[in-house]
């Protein structure tokens, strides 16, 4: 499967590509706050209803859609709604189960973005959000190859939006995974303590079977549950003997997070490339569930523009081409997931 | 399609059943199972009709022998009728946990049931509840894949009221497309305050127990439950009995509006012509169809549309909603298992709360239990952001 | 409150209810029409609205189809709660 565009909102000046020359914008407090693009493309009329998730969603996809119109629309998300949700619940314990607004409600379902989407794009094909939190994105992705397969002269638009709402922010908080301000001031990602700092992005790709004006091939996918360390160096030295034609390691890009309890799979997958360049995708755009979104598309980035994010490297030989880029990202100590890349 | 995909295993929980036997025991004999609801405080309890289904969530918790501190009621729910699903496939545990085993959960409300947790927890000043990891869609799934130690594709889908339609489709396709051996697909959801005050804010909600495509329909009623399948191929099924075969599914968006279907009825006829093409066989083929048929004005009337598109002239129909309720992430596998037992009992099974047909189209719903041969049937599921999908299953 | 104050108040409460971020209430017509044409809203507004003028007004009205025959124009909705308002 090959991506030929693509499009980011996130903590950098995503909308405009990625910048390579200077160092990433560094979170706000103790997160990653989305700098959201003037939207062109969103009726005046809709934005009225949306929330940030599906306004940031919206603004992603809408220019893709320009020119093309997709048999498909693949989406991911995991913390679609909850604003919503809690405004809603809040609703119903003000006014103790009366007469209620309704809108929050409906825009609490997680599938509210493809729907708009859907909607706005006048788009009647496949519509699909897949919810399953560090594995959403990868599901949509496998959802995307298998409909382009079924369907190869098409095109298919595959997305995933997490939002930072107030509301999700303070359950992960509750829940131990969010670092505290004072622990990540010189860089979270090195301040070896529970939890991590926290980000947002909406991020879609237009993908294709044809290589024809591709930015990058998607060689290979795989996801899997568990906490078993072997497991995790047998499966990364099956996929990459299956899957990685080059003569070199590698480049690595890392969802390497801070979060301690975390550190030794990311260790482990260091080992398995040995000295090919490791960088850490998530100093640019925070933690969150679909956080794999924003590394494939920063690996179509650095294809575009022929460089390295010499910004986040971490270690490792840089090479000077364009080599395979592994995305291996550890979601929450249980998630795993292995997404390999090939430049066109 | 060439190979064939056969439903080795079905569980169902709901407001008619705790059980496949127990399912099949109402819908031959129409027995509805909405009522007033009991097992929460709320404003609505005594006032508007739902399929509850009458155990409470502590007993349930005792009777599947899960105690764990933030399991919630719709993943109990879930659990109860995975059990049985694989019980009836005899899937072993190691084979649960294989990596040839992709497991695909759906729910639309999910963890969000627990609306009191969620709001205390809400609040800053609260310490943390055990509940938090629950609030996620993935909770179930999270859930399962903890409980059996899965080792192949674990996924949630949320498409509103036809997710686990969906997720029956993404199961049979990751087989088809090689990813999975097997797949166990299903979905869950379970009575909220949160859904109630939502979909009584709507205004479509019935204050009566809910009429499906009559005139005088005035909204639905809501339900809870779970239904799981468990997906096979047909060469590895042979020792076991098979309740039918997914013999197609097309999935489409209306594209019209966030919680109201277009008059024209695009998303329906969409997905229904995509499930026949498919299926590859023309509309004549259906020989009933388990419709969506929440009983709200605006379904109802679309639906009517769409089937009489597609059909022209429209086999025989009806909705389980009148006898479960709208179960929401779950209607999708329920009405699936109902249909499938349709196709096992050869029978199209009751319905209630019609009498007097829709005047735009003039169709009229089947009400009695009625042996026809089947061989073809297709299911129905349509939910909010204009989610259309449509399932044909066959029979064995 | 003067029918011509109760206007520009809920002219205002409406932009504000609906989060009509790109409208002045200023510019809303007395006679223009809020559904289809004019302001443009849907089915989710009327019930909005609805729900407006119980938290507003202290009006209660059960059924959304009466309640389009009131949400027809700024006008309708005026005459409305100046018959029929608790608060």
């Amino acid at each position: 499967m090959y991506i030929t565009s693509q499009y980011c909102i996130s903590a950098q000046h995503s909308s405009s590509g990625f910048n390579f020359s200077q160092a990433p914008e560094s979170p706000a407090e103790n997160h990653f706050l989305a700098i959201e693009p003037p939207y062109s493309f969103i009726p005046v009329s809709s934005l009225r209803r949306m929330g940030k998730l599906v306004r940031m969603g919206l603004g992603a996809a809408l220019p893709l859609l320009q020119n093309t119109t997709p048999s498909a629309i693949i989406m991911a998300t995991a913390n679609a709604g909850k604003d919503d949700c809690v405004n809603f619940l809040n609703q119903i314990i003000e006014y103790d189960e009366g007469m209620l607004t309704p809108l929050n409600f409906v825009q609490s379902t997680p599938n509210s973005l493809a729907g708009q989407i859907g909607l706005i794009s006048q788009n009647r094909g496949y519509n699909i959000t897949h919810v399953q939190l560090g594995h959403a994105f990868e599901n949509a992705l496998l959802d995307a190859q298998m409909w382009l397969t079924d369907h190869p002269e098409t095109q298919v638009l595959l997305g995933a939006a997490d939002d930072l709402n107030r509301y999700h922010e303070l359950y992960e908080q509750k829940a131990g995974w969010v670092k505290a301000k004072s622990e990540g001031e010189n860089n979270f990602l090195d301040s070896n303590t529970p939890g991590s700092f926290h980000g947002e992005a909406a991020t879609m790709f237009m993908t294709s079977l044809s290589a024809k004006n591709a930015i990058l091939k998607i060689a290979a996918v795989e996801i899997w549950d568990g906490e078993d360390e072997k497991d995790l160096t047998d499966r990364v030295e099956r996929f990459l003997t299956a899957h990685h034609k080059g003569a070199s390691q590698p480049v690595l890009y890392s969802g390497e997070n801070g979060d301690c309890r975390i550190l030794k799979y990311y260790n482990l997958m260091e080992k398995s490339i040995l000295d090919g360049a490791k960088f850490r995708y998530k100093q640019a755009c925070g933690e969150f569930p679909t956080s794999t979104s924003f590394a494939l598309w920063l690996a179509g980035e650095s294809y575009l523009q022929k460089k390295w994010p010499l910004t986040l490297l971490k270690n490792g030989t840089v090479p000077d081409q364009m080599e395979n880029i592994l995305i291996y990202n550890c979601y929450k100590g249980i998630q795993h997931s292995l997404i390999l890349v090939e430049p066109v | 399609m060439s190979r064939r995909i056969a439903v080795t295993g079905i569980g169902m929980v709901s407001a008619i059943g705790n059980d496949v036997p127990g399912h099949l025991d109402s819908l031959k004999q129409g027995r509805t199972g909405i009522s007033q609801l009991e097992n929460f405080p709320s404003r609505y309890a005594g006032k508007i009709p739902v399929g509850e289904i009458k155990i409470n969530t502590l007993i349930l918790s005792k009777e599947l022998g899960l105690n764990n501190k933030g399991l919630t009621r719709t993943t109990l729910l879930a659990m109860k009728a995975l059990r049985e699903a694989v019980v009836y496939s005899a899937l072993t545990p190691e084979i649960i946990a294989s990596k040839e085993t992709a497991i695909i959960n759906a729910n639309t409300v999910g963890g969000m049931c627990l609306t009191d947790e969620m709001y205390a927890d809400s609040r800053p000043e609260t310490p943390p509840s055990p509940y938090i990891p629950s609030y996620s869609f993935a909770a179930t799934a999270v859930f399962f894949q903890k409980f059996y130690g899965c080792k192949g594709i674990m996924n949630t889908i949320n498409t509103a009221c036809s997710s686990s339609a969906n997720s029956i489709m993404y199961g049979a396709r990751l087989m088809r497309a090689g990813l999975a051996k097997r797949a166990l697909v299903g979905g869950s959801d379970s009575m909220a305050k949160f859904t109630i005050n939502g979909f009584n804010a709507l205004r479509i909600l019935s204050n009566a127990p809910c009429r499906p495509f009559d005139a005088n329909r005035n909204g639905l009623n809501l339900g809870e439950g779970a239904a799981y399948l468990v997906l096979e191929w047909e060469d590895d099924a042979q020792e076991k009995p098979i309740y039918g075969y997914v013999a197609g599914y097309g999935n489409t968006n209306d594209s019209h509006h966030a919680s109201a279907l277009s008059s024209e009825g695009f998303g329906p006829s969409l997905a229904m012509q995509m499930a026949l093409d498919s299926a590859g066989i023309p509309p004549k083929e259906i020989n009933y169809i388990n419709a969506h048929g929440t009983a709200t004005e605006n379904n109802d009337l679309v639906e009517s549309v769409a089937m009489k598109k597609i059909f022209g002239e429209v086999p025989p129909f009806n909705s389980s909603k009148c006898l479960t309720g709208h179960t929401l992430g779950a209607a999708g596998a329920l009405e699936a298992c109902i249909s499938l037992l349709c196709l096992k009992e050869q029978q199209i099974f009751p319905a209630t709360g019609f009498s007097q047909t829709i005047p735009e189209t003039g169709l009229i719903p089947e009400t009695k239990l009625t042996g026809i041969p089947l061989r073809y049937i297709m299911s129905n599921s349509f939910g909010f952001g204009g989610n259309c999908s449509s399932l044909i299953f066959s029979k064995s | 409150m003067e029918t011509t104050e109760l206007k520009k108040q809920l002219k205002q409460q409406i932009v504000k209810f609906l989060n009509l971020t790109s409208v002045n209430p200023d510019e809303i017509k007395d006679d223009e029409p809020l559904f289809g044409e004019g302001l443009g809203l849907d089915s989710i507004d009327s019930i909005e609205l609805i729900v407006l003028l119980n938290r507003e007004y202290g009006i209660t009205i059960e059924d959304p189809k009466e309640g389009r025959k009131i949400l027809v124009d700024i006008n309708t909705m005026v005459d409305y709660i100046e018959k029929n308002r608790t608060k």
